[in-house]
């Protein structure tokens, strides 16, 4: 939730809305600890449990990193009026894709740092790499409805999971 | 050590109302002619104009040389008035945040439990945030009905006092309709959809007293359902019309619709989720509105407060089962949803008062509430109200998004020029906003919210945030931001239009004044 405000843009506002609904779904709790302590046990969200859960981990760490808002500048800003331009600084883009980045990560491959610190490490570095090289794209609007798209496929399949007990 | 600071909240406004009457006029009324002398004058000046062929301009008439002066005073006279309201309507809401800190108290009969004091110090902040119609009489009527509506709250917090709480809104509500007329604010159909919205909530009553002999919810799902369809029906139907106003008396009332609606839905019991399916459409609707409608402009987010006010009384609706992670059933009927009603319901309200779209971002938390106990029983219509949610979010940021024309230069100014009053009532409303968004679990009134490690997540990604953000200002990278808006513009245009839809208003004041009679008559008392 708190992501969707730093996003800011609305089809990334509607991708991680719906990824965090996905995360939801799928582990029955909004902490972040608590995600990391069942994946502790568990394993990795985007390896255990059945196919559509840990495929719903995966599209849900997609949106989480398409979501990333763009950097400064680009051939896109000719298009829009200064008034209605929108775009962060390169740092609070940085911020911005950090965090994602991290959600994301923590979606896939978010055991507890004492369990599974390189591999949460890792995953996190690499996640942020990804969202960072998304946020410098010049096209904000496809990266931004491709999130969308991602995002609805993974509460779709949170919801089956869920509906249909799967199990974690 | 509370009571004397509950009676002071209850009683603060009623000094303000009589302080605001006390204002002398302005006029000068001995100068004036009587209305006999001044209608002999008119015709002695029309015959005189008709037999004369000259162009010589007849002498100003008394009244015609004295009203600008008298007009004038008047003026002087309505703004003292509304700024002595304004005082004494942010003492209120000071002194019921104090008993909203302080803890549950009671003085006499009246009792300030839950979210009592919570919604009266909302009342109270949105009339401070009213300058218009700057008039002595509608003034202090606005003063009076938080009076009437706090005090109704308070007073029917007791068992059977049901009726009391509805009768005094319902006393508010014809308070405000009079004034609003007698201020010439034009539009009277607000009015008329509060006094409608207030019958439905005593025809509630009506039903539910018919049916078990008491003035109370029922707590064990034995609410009929005609009966809780009325209740929530009628408040939303108060808190939609209060949305419509918010920088006028009427706004007042949408803290209160929603602490009579609030409970009201949330003893629906298994009906709840078509209610809530139903309300959560309207809010998305209304959310949608706002944002593709291009003649609706981006700083009228009156559509936004209404879609938070609906929201709330949809999450409260929502039935269910149980909450993730807790393992533990809710005990009866009572929705799990209610502490995300609360919070939305606060952040309708520091929006009305605010009246800008950052504001909106104290829903934020309710938000997550709701969906938390929506995911944890997920049935068809809870993943249907779920995509409803997500929805009205994205359209919430479609609309901020959405290119505006800049204000003119014209409109600027009278916003800057009217801008101190409404900021007085922003600040504490935006302050109750943030302290919303950072640690939602630390309002106890609202019931257990179940947002684990919020705070925690809030403090970590404000504390990056702000290291980045120095660090980028430090090196240049990052300009540094300006403030944004604390106050929106009053988005209800001023008119001095005879009044319209008067009759609809007559109508909708007959009927309440038929249902209060037959609620009278029903309850349990009476007989």
């Amino acid at each position: 939730m708190l992501l969707a405000v730093l996003v800011a843009q609305p089809a990334a506002v509607g991708a991680v809305l719906l990824a965090a609904i996905a995360l939801l779904e799928r582990w029955g709790t909004s902490s972040l600890d608590a995600v990391a302590g069942a994946q502790s046990v568990l394993g990795p969200g985007g390896i255990v449990g059945p196919g559509a859960a840990a495929a719903s981990a995966w599209f849900t760490a997609l949106a989480l990193v398409l979501a990333s808002p763009r950097l400064a500048g680009g051939a896109d800003d000719s298009i829009t009026p200064p008034r209605t331009r929108r775009r962060l600084p390169p740092g609070g883009a940085l911020v911005a894709a950090l965090a994602l980045g991290a959600a994301a990560a923590a979606a896939v491959a978010g055991p507890d740092f004492e369990t599974g610190g390189p591999l949460r490490l890792g995953a996190t570095a690499a996640a942020v790499l990804v969202a960072a090289v998304i946020s410098s794209l010049r096209r904000p609007q496809v990266t931004a409805g491709l999130a969308l798209f991602a995002g609805i496929v993974a509460a779709t399949l949170g919801v089956a999971v869920a509906t249909s007990q799967m199990g974690l | 050590m509370n009571s004397p600071v509950l009676i002071a909240a209850l009683f603060v406004p009623l000094v303000g109302a009589v302080a605001a009457l006390l204002v002398p006029s302005g006029r000068t009324r001995r100068a004036e002619p009587s209305c006999r002398r001044r209608r002999k004058q008119e015709r002695t000046a029309e015959t005189t104009s008709d037999g004369s062929d000259d162009d010589t301009v007849a002498d100003p008439t008394p009244r015609q040389v004295l009203e600008p002066l008298g007009s004038a005073g008047a003026d002087r006279a309505g703004l003292t008035s509304r700024t002595i309201v304004r005082v004494a309507a942010l003492a209120a809401a000071a002194l019921w945040i104090g008993v909203a800190v302080l803890g549950p108290s009671s003085a006499g009969p009246a009792r300030a439990i839950g979210p009592i004091a919570p919604a009266a110090a909302g009342a109270a902040l949105v009339l401070a945030a009213v300058g218009r119609p700057a008039r002595r009489l509608p003034a202090a009527a606005a003063a009076a009905a938080l009076t009437l509506a706090s005090g109704g709250l308070a007073l029917g917090s007791r068992d059977g006092g049901a009726g009391l709480a509805v009768t005094a809104l319902a006393a508010a509500a014809v308070v405000l309709a009079l004034a609003n007329r007698r201020g010439s604010d034009g539009n009277l159909a607000p009015s008329a959809l509060t006094l409608a919205g207030t019958a439905a909530l005593a025809g509630g009553l009506v039903r539910i007293a018919a049916d078990s002999g008491e003035l109370n919810l029922p707590s064990d799902g034995s609410m009929p359902l005609d009966a809780g369809l009325l209740l929530v029906g009628g408040s939303a139907m108060v808190a939609a019309a209060a949305s419509l106003r918010p920088r006028r008396a009427l706004g007042l009332l949408l803290p209160i619709a929603l602490a009579v609606g609030v409970p009201a839905a949330a003893v629906l019991g298994g009906e709840g989720e078509a209610v809530a399916l139903v309300l959560m459409l309207l809010a998305t609707a209304s959310a949608v509105y706002w944002a593709l409608i291009p003649r609706v402009p981006r700083r009228d987010v009156r559509p936004l407060v209404g879609s938070l006010a609906l929201v709330s009384l949809a999450a409260a609706a929502v039935p269910t089962a149980g909450l993730p992670g807790s393992g533990s059933t809710i005990a009866g009927v009572q929705a799990a949803g209610l502490p995300a009603a609360w919070l939305l319901a606060a952040a309708a309200v520091i929006t009305a008062v605010a009246l800008v779209p950052v504001a909106a971002l104290s829903a934020v938390p309710g938000a997550a509430a709701l969906v938390v106990v929506l995911i944890a029983d997920p049935g068809p219509v809870h993943q249907a109200l779920v995509a409803l949610a997500v929805a009205a979010t994205v359209a919430g940021a479609v609309g901020v998004h959405r290119p505006h024309p800049p204000a003119t230069e014209g409109e600027e100014d009278s916003h800057a020029a009217t801008l101190l009053g409404p900021l007085l009532a922003a600040v504490p409303a935006l302050g109750a906003g943030l302290w919303l968004v950072i640690a939602p679990d630390s309002w106890s009134w609202v019931g257990e919210v179940n947002l684990f490690g919020w705070t925690d997540t809030v403090a970590v990604g404000a504390a990056g945030g702000l290291i980045f953000a120095v660090a980028g200002v430090a090196t240049g990278r990052v300009a540094m931001p300006g403030l944004p808006r604390l106050v929106g513009p009053d988005p209800v245009p001023v008119t001095d239009d005879r009044p319209r839809h008067a009759r609809l208003a007559l109508a909708a004041g007959v009927a309440l004044g038929m249902v209060l009679i037959a609620l009278l008559t029903s309850s349990p008392g009476a007989s």
